[in-house]
């Protein structure tokens, strides 16, 4: 039994290390090639190796860690780690380091741990010195990975470096061609290629099927009815562009091609993993990104905003936005490796940018050169290097930055809409609770309203309003000259900012300031409740400069010039018709000319009388109840905390990118954050030619290394080899449904080589001299006869070219998830346009809530109005998708998705033809149907063919439609409205609904 | 040896790929298949269909199959090895007692700890006479038709991330699962159920929910769907309106003449037709799935052997057998989860070990052993692999001052494995005498997954994935050899 040793290890004190004495009882070493040595090889050693370490090290063809113990040769040269044995210093050979079973990352044999006895074989071994019988030795082929077949193009050299895609593109000459109409640029080079094999492309689609294929293309929606009707009727020879400018200008168009970027980037708003945690205010980068393409921002600003909008000279609240970019990925929580978990987490941001702005799986390079690539390891580390100080992840709100500004913020009235709506659901409710009390107290106590001089002769003041100096009060406040009631209870100042008294400059004298107000005036107004009258009134006011207070909406005092201290204004007299039970509004108005400013007001009785909150502490329970009471409390303390969360215009918080300290990145070998090799710099990938990577002084931040910024400007460079390429080929990838190279996110050497290079090449020179201007390039592709061709089969071009590599046709393509489900609801007429905002959470089937360790957890839910909102709003949660969208392969967002499947089973078709949603959706449609097109059924079918295929159904078609319904209303004995309903499925189901010409 | 599949880094399986992608990863085999069995009108279209491959179709191993379906029994929150089949009898003399013993739990990393006694006897069971506790007579009776394994390792022992490894062969997310390979592996042999199917406990799902039946990085068509026991077992089975199948059949064949109309003048893509050819699947599968879930047309004595008799144990055994009717019906992986939720809900015995292992032994030990002697008397067993275990095992020490709760333990747990070419009757590998780490025979997760894709005929260092640069695989660039041991 092995396991006796391992109970004195484990029971004992550390007995590891024993068997280092070994050495000095075994015999000093003979010549390793000494009949003795080489007995002691035959009859220990090699039976030994044999049986624990050759299988995996040297006798398959498979050999682990590069390490082969086959050989003397092998044994002494090493594996990835290094040389096993040393024999200058034996007794640190790194074989006997990993038999020890000293160090949980290094243990070998993996199996168990070798006996004492075998170790001691081995360390025998290794002091006399390697004996090996040179007939024992296996020898093979060593570098054993696989894919050397590729091992060619691993190292950077002349051959590799000049491979097409690490090459900066050279603009082409367009090419020649019979076709004397090809006048396009893009269509040049189409053509030619055509011509070249003699294949004859498809003639121009027709205007229904060009205008449904540019508007999925562009906002990701059908056109309606109407556009296609006026599209149809536009006969100016620009009618097209027309549509594409109206297009691009349209806001939906951010919320289609963000879509296609957010794939990219891994977009998602929970970390995954056991609790699949939440990353608060993650949409807020997700409407970045279709704000930055509805701006049409240039590609390199784009680029250079994520990767370092917190370095850039002119950051704004939008570029640290942006960096929310290096927060988007999986992040575990409770890893089990926290040092490796670290290098994970700068892996994804790596492997992210790499892949998408330069088209290279650096991440392969991670454990061991590239297998297929010219990228070795160190690379790997170097570009690591420009992340080394990116912060862990964290928690909660870790990753919050506050950024302040109007134009990130057009999710402001959503999100004060919804906050609105709870404080008034909470002042509601303390006002029932108050009054059921205040009656209560009327009848019982009625005398509490009349004054009473207390006992005490000494006069206290009951505060009824905090002023700074007692305690923390809210504000609502306004720097800009509101409307002129701006005084009256009934005003809604909810719009206005919120802050604690008091309000003004640092250093004032006697001031307490908590909210800044540097401006020359300033309007507050705030409130507090009576549980009765009390018979006097005071005011604590300190003032810089004139001030007027307002009680319910009368002035009540006014002042001028300034102070050095609180002073007590009696203002009984004029507050008395306008106090009240309840609520009373304070109102104040400060005007400051010159130096210091602060104002503050608080209030107070010295009437022997309890404020509503004291009152209900005293009578409540008896009143109307302990559960009331409490109730109460916490709807208070509800309030006070909502009233602090209040949405701000102009400041907000956002998910960003931060830095902490100046790490060192070495070179892990194997990717084994402990086997640590030689230090790195930042530098860029070798085998692009780049520039070295020099870190500016001056783009230091005080909080920040201003390394992201160097591989941000590298990227965006003009002179940078692959980035234009590499975008571009995306965006053709997004108009004809494949980009030019089909692996867009691998442009090394097991990529797919482009059918186009010269295209490729002619674009992306052109990308850069429009200054890196996308909707300019959607319009140029657009606008060529390539784009707009028919999707028709052509059987001779077929079978020269069945998977169409040279675009003789356009190629069909389904409807992405985010379209389906959308163009579902665009069909009922139910979608809802409004952009922006917090995720939405449409409702789940039970069975699909039932899959959370929590059942339903982290998926609110929407109203009905929201849930029908696009698809790009619904929230991405990592572990639970809408059935809908995950059916028609919306991107899995654990990783970067360049390319989407599009797979066809039946549980797509279960879903589509039995699902609550279609089902739900089809009933709606059929309601605008008789809605839009009145009783008659055949303008019912008619116009649900307009809406759903964007174009006019032939005759036949009409008949075929009403001899369905009639059919399935016969057959099913059902109403003429159910069948209208069944009909309306029918058509969302369909291959014409789902697929685009 | 077959090349590995998909591998659009092999030149060769180019064009696969970019069918794969973008293009439309269509299940074009469904077509195929219809075609073959005349349901398309037009012949010329039927023979434009021929040729395609579904991505579910049934695809040949790499060499013969032991077992063509898996049954995995996860034990949700890890199941304490050194009170189920890990007999250690010098660990019951030292409860109480603190002791130098290196662990790895969800407390961190610690040298010294209380040791918990194990709780239950143990007794000899069968002719290979294992010792087995008195959590689980019943699966001690078939201990001659199982192999254990005691000496697993993985990598972590916290459970987010230990799931993610025993389901999908790596601690970050974002990888297929066992199941999503086996699929793309081999296909479906029944078009009318799903190729894999998952079970969760009524308590809701594991921890990470859908990830752990993810296909990652491969196309949706290969990830689990779940399945329920009682009422309606596939989301949208049912027409959530109500629509009979008569008025449901009357639609698809309008739909299916439209759509035809539409292909016929698009005859060249295949896209179309296959999901022409999906809804047909899909009604069928409306009427075999309700059969195939339908286990009250099982008799008495079947139903009794599954312990499902009203008591605590009917809620697995309605799992176990809905897995043996799956099984019989060409489904290749199925997985039940024995607990759900969180805490006690589940194996994940912290606090009062006694109480959590009574409980959830209690509800899966007749139905287990209901199983391989179900699948044994009908002959299925010989190539139905049934695998049981948790994510990672449990410590022999305590993991607070007080009470019997256990931490995790990834140093060293057991699993077992039965039938689909498995020895029966044998154990292999060992922990220490206290059960804290794997003294013997270590095997990793990956060791595991190896042994399953082995057993189905996949050799598991060959069945790649190409994405993001690499073949990917299973189990991982570095591959792992099945355990040689376990094998009949």
């Amino acid at each position: 039994m092995t396991s006796k040793r391992f109970i004195k290890v484990t029971l004992t004190a550390p007995i590891i290390g024993l068997s280092w004495l070994f050495f000095s009882i075994a015999p000093a070493g003979a010549e390793p090639t000494s009949p003795e040595a080489l007995a002691f090889w035959k009859k220990e050693a090699k039976p030994l190796l044999e049986q624990s370490c050759w299988k995996c090290h040297g006798a398959k063809e498979r050999i682990k860690g590069d390490l082969r113990l086959t050989t003397r040769d092998g044994v002494l040269k090493g594996g990835e780690i290094g040389p096993a044995v040393d024999l200058e210093k034996p007794e640190s050979s790194l074989l006997l380091k990993m038999i020890s079973y000293k160090d949980e990352d290094h243990e070998m044999p993996p199996l168990g741990k070798l006996k004492d006895e075998e170790i001691a074989i081995l360390e025998k071994w290794i002091q006399m010195g390697l004996p090996f019988d040179p007939e024992d030795e296996i020898h093979g082929k060593d570098g054993g990975h696989e894919e050397t077949a590729a091992g060619s193009n691993t190292q950077v050299n002349e051959r590799t470096m000049s491979h097409w895609a690490y090459l900066k593109p050279e603009r082409p000459e367009l090419p020649e061609v019979k076709d004397k109409n090809a006048k396009h640029p893009i269509d040049r080079f189409i053509i030619s290629k055509l011509e070249s094999k003699a294949l004859k492309p498809n003639p121009l689609a027709s205007k229904e099927a060009l205008l449904r294929r540019a508007y999925y293309n562009l906002i990701g929606l059908a056109p309606s009815p109407d556009q296609v009707k006026d599209f149809l009727s536009d006969k100016s020879p620009d009618a097209y562009e027309k549509v594409i400018d109206e297009l691009l200008a349209s806001p939906q168009y951010g919320e289609k091609w963000g879509r296609h970027w957010l794939d990219l980037v891994r977009y998602a708003e929970t970390n995954g993993y056991e609790r699949d945690s939440e990353k608060p205010n993650a949409w807020r980068y997700r409407d970045y990104v279709i704000r930055a393409f509805n701006q049409n921002k240039p590609y390199d600003r784009f680029v250079q905003e994520q990767l370092a909008g917190d370095e850039l000279p002119d950051k704004d609240a939008d570029s640290i936005t942006a960096t929310g970019f290096h927060r988007l990925g999986i992040w575990d929580d409770e890893p089990a490796d926290r040092k490796l978990a670290r290098y994970d987490y700068l892996d994804d941001i790596l492997r992210t940018t790499s892949d998408v702005f330069l088209g290279m799986t650096v991440g392969c390079a991670r454990c061991h050169d590239h297998k297929i690539d010219p990228i070795p390891t160190k690379d790997y580390y170097s570009l690591l290097s420009f992340f080394a100080n990116v912060s862990n992840h964290g928690k909660g709100g870790t990753n919050l930055v506050k950024v302040e500004s109007f134009t990130g913020n057009g999710q402001f009235q959503a999100q004060y809409d919804q906050w609105k709506k709870r404080e008034d659901d909470l002042r509601k409710q303390l006002d029932k609770i108050e009054k059921e009390f205040l009656e209560e107290l009327e009848l019982r106590q009625p005398e509490i309203k009349v004054s009473k001089p207390g006992k005490n002769t000494k006069v206290k003041q009951n505060v009824l309003l905090h002023d700074a100096r007692t305690g923390q009060v809210n504000w609502n406040y306004t720097t800009k000259k509101p409307e002129n009631h701006w005084f009256e209870i009934a005003f809604d100042d909810a719009k206005w900012e919120t802050g604690k008294a008091g309000f003004g400059a640092k250093g004032t004298p006697g001031s307490i300031v908590r909210t800044e107000w540097r401006t020359g005036e300033i309007w507050l107004r705030t409130s507090f409740r009576l549980g009765s009258v009390p018979n006097n009134l005071s005011l604590n006011v300190h003032h810089d400069e004139d001030v007027s207070i307002y009680l319910n909406g009368k002035l009540i005092k006014k002042l001028s010039g300034h102070v050095s201290k609180y002073e007590t204004h009696d203002v009984s007299k004029e507050a008395a018709d306008v106090l009240q039970t309840g609520k009373n509004v304070i109102a104040v108005h400060c005007r400051q000319t010159s130096g210091g400013q602060y104002v503050d007001v608080g209030v107070a009785t010295s009437d022997n009388y309890a404020d509503l909150a004291s009152l209900m502490r005293k009578f409540g329970r008896d009143y109307i109840g302990d559960a009331a009471v409490k109730s109460y409390r916490r709807f208070e303390k509800d309030l006070t905390n909502h009233s602090a969360q209040k949405p701000s215009a102009s400041k907000y918080d956002v998910m960003a990118v931060a830095e902490s300290g100046n790490h060192v990145i070495k070179v892990l070998r194997r990717g084994n954050p402990v086997l640590e090799g030689d230090v790195v710099q930042p530098a860029f990938p070798s085998v692009l030619r780049p520039p070295e990577a020099i870190i500016p002084d001056d783009y230091k931040t005080p909080r920040t290394s201003g390394r992201r910024r160097v591989l941000a400007e590298w990227i965006t460079s003009k002179k940078n080899p692959v980035s234009a390429r590499v975008m571009m080929n995306r965006v053709w990838q997004h108009h004809f449904g494949r980009g030019i190279v089909r692996s867009t996110s691998d442009f090394g050497f097991q990529g797919v080589p482009p059918t186009h290079p010269d295209l490729l090449n002619w674009l992306a020179t052109e990308f850069m001299a429009k200054d890196w201007d996308i909707k300019a390039m959607h319009k140029l592709i657009m606008t060529s006869v390539a784009y707009q061709r028919s999707s028709a089969p052509n059987k001779v071009n077929f079978e020269k070219d069945p998977i169409n590599d040279l675009f003789w046709r356009f190629d069909m393509r389904r409807l992405t998830a985010e379209e389906v489900r959308d163009s579902v609801l665009g069909a009922c007429g139910t979608l809802n346009l409004k952009p922006g905002g917090p995720s939405i959470t449409p409702p789940l089937p039970r069975i699909v809530l039932a899959t959370a360790s929590r059942i339903g957890a982290g998926w609110g839910k929407s109203s009905p109005e929201e849930s029908n909102r696009r698809s790009v709003y619904v929230k991405v949660k990592r572990s639970m998708q809408m059935p809908i969208l995950i059916n028609h392969d919306m991107a899995d967002m654990d990783t970067s998705c360049p390319v989407r499947f599009a797979t066809t089973v039946p549980t797509q078709s279960l879903n589509m033809l039995n699902g609550k949603f279609m089902n739900d959706s089809a009933k709606l449609f059929a309601k605008r149907l008789r809605e839009e097109a009145g009783p008659d059924p055949a303008a019912q079918v008619a116009h649900g063919f307009k809406i759903a295929f964007s174009r006019n159904p032939t005759d036949k078609e009409i008949a075929a439609g009403l001899a369905m319904i009639k059919d399935i209303k016969e057959k099913a004995g059902i109403s003429d409205e159910v069948a209208l309903e069944r009909f309306a499925l029918l058509a969302l189901n369909l291959n014409e609904f789902i697929y685009l010409d | 040896m077959k090349k590995p599949q998909n591998t659009f880094c092999g030149q060769v399986h180019r064009r696969e790929f970019l069918k794969d992608l973008g293009g439309g990863f269509a299940s074009l085999g469904l077509a195929g298949m219809l075609a073959q069995d005349g349901f398309f009108q037009s012949k010329a279209m039927a023979k434009e269909m021929a040729g395609f491959v579904n991505p579910l179709a049934p695809k040949d191993p790499h060499y013969k199959a032991k077992a063509k379906s898996v049954i995995f029994l996860f034990m949700y929150g890890g199941p304490s090895h050194v009170d189920t089949f890990d007999y250690k009898p010098k660990l019951y003399p030292l409860d109480g007692k603190t002791i130098n013993v290196k662990t790895f739990g969800r407390g961190g990393k610690r040298n010294k700890s209380r040791v918990v006694g194990p709780k239950w006897k143990f007794k000899e069971y069968g002719q290979c006479g294992k010792l087995v506790s008195d959590l689980f007579p019943n699966v001690g009776s078939c201990v001659d038709d199982i192999a254990f394994v005691h000496s697993m390792t993985a990598d972590s022992p916290i459970h987010g991330s230990a799931m993610l490894m025993m389901n999908a062969g790596h601690l970050l997310s974002g990888h297929p699962s066992l199941g999503s390979w086996v699929n793309y592996g081999l296909g479906s042999v029944n078009e009318n159920l799903p190729g894999y199917v998952v079970m969760l406990d009524k308590t809701g799902g594991p921890i990470s929910g859908a990830k752990n039946w993810s296909s990652g990085y491969m196309p949706a068509s290969y990830q689990g769907t779940v399945l329920r026991s009682q009422g309606s077992p596939i989301l949208d089975l049912e027409n959530s309106h109500g629509m009979n199948r008569l008025e449901q059949r009357t639609i698809l064949d309008h739909l299916r003449n439209v759509n035809e109309g539409h292909l016929s003048e698009r005859y060249d893509n295949t896209n179309l037709a296959a999901r022409v050819a999906s809804y047909e699947l899909a009604y069928k599968m409306q009427a075999s799935a309700p059969e195939a879930v339908d286990i009250d047309k099982e008799p008495d004595h079947v139903k009794k052997l599954y312990g499902i008799e009203g008591s605590r144990t009917e809620d697995f055994g309605r799992k176990c057998l809905l897995a043996r009717r799956m099984v019989e019906r060409g489904v290749r992986f199925v997985q039940i989860y024995s607990g759900g939720n969180h805490n006690d809900a589940n194996w994940d015995a912290h606090g009062d070990l006694v109480k959590n292992h009574t409980y959830h032994a209690g509800n899966t030990d007749k139905a287990i052993a209901g199983l391989i002697k179900d699948l044994k008397q009908r002959g299925m067993l010989e190539d139905t692999l049934i695998v049981w275990g948790g994510e990672f095992g449990r410590q022999p020490t305590a993991e607070y001052a007080k009470g019997t709760g256990r931490d995790h333990n990834s140093y060293g747990f057991t699993m077992w494995l039965a039938g689909g070419g498995i020895k029966g009757g044998i154990s292999v590998g060992e922990t220490d005498e206290l059960g804290a780490a794997a003294v013997t025979d270590r095997f990793h997760v990956k060791r595991l997954h190896a042994t399953i894709l082995h057993l189905l005929g996949l050799d598991p260092n060959a069945l790649s994935y190409f994405y993001g640069g690499l073949n990917r695989r299973l189990v991982g660039v570095e591959g792992a050899e099945p355990i040689d041991k376990l094998l009949a």
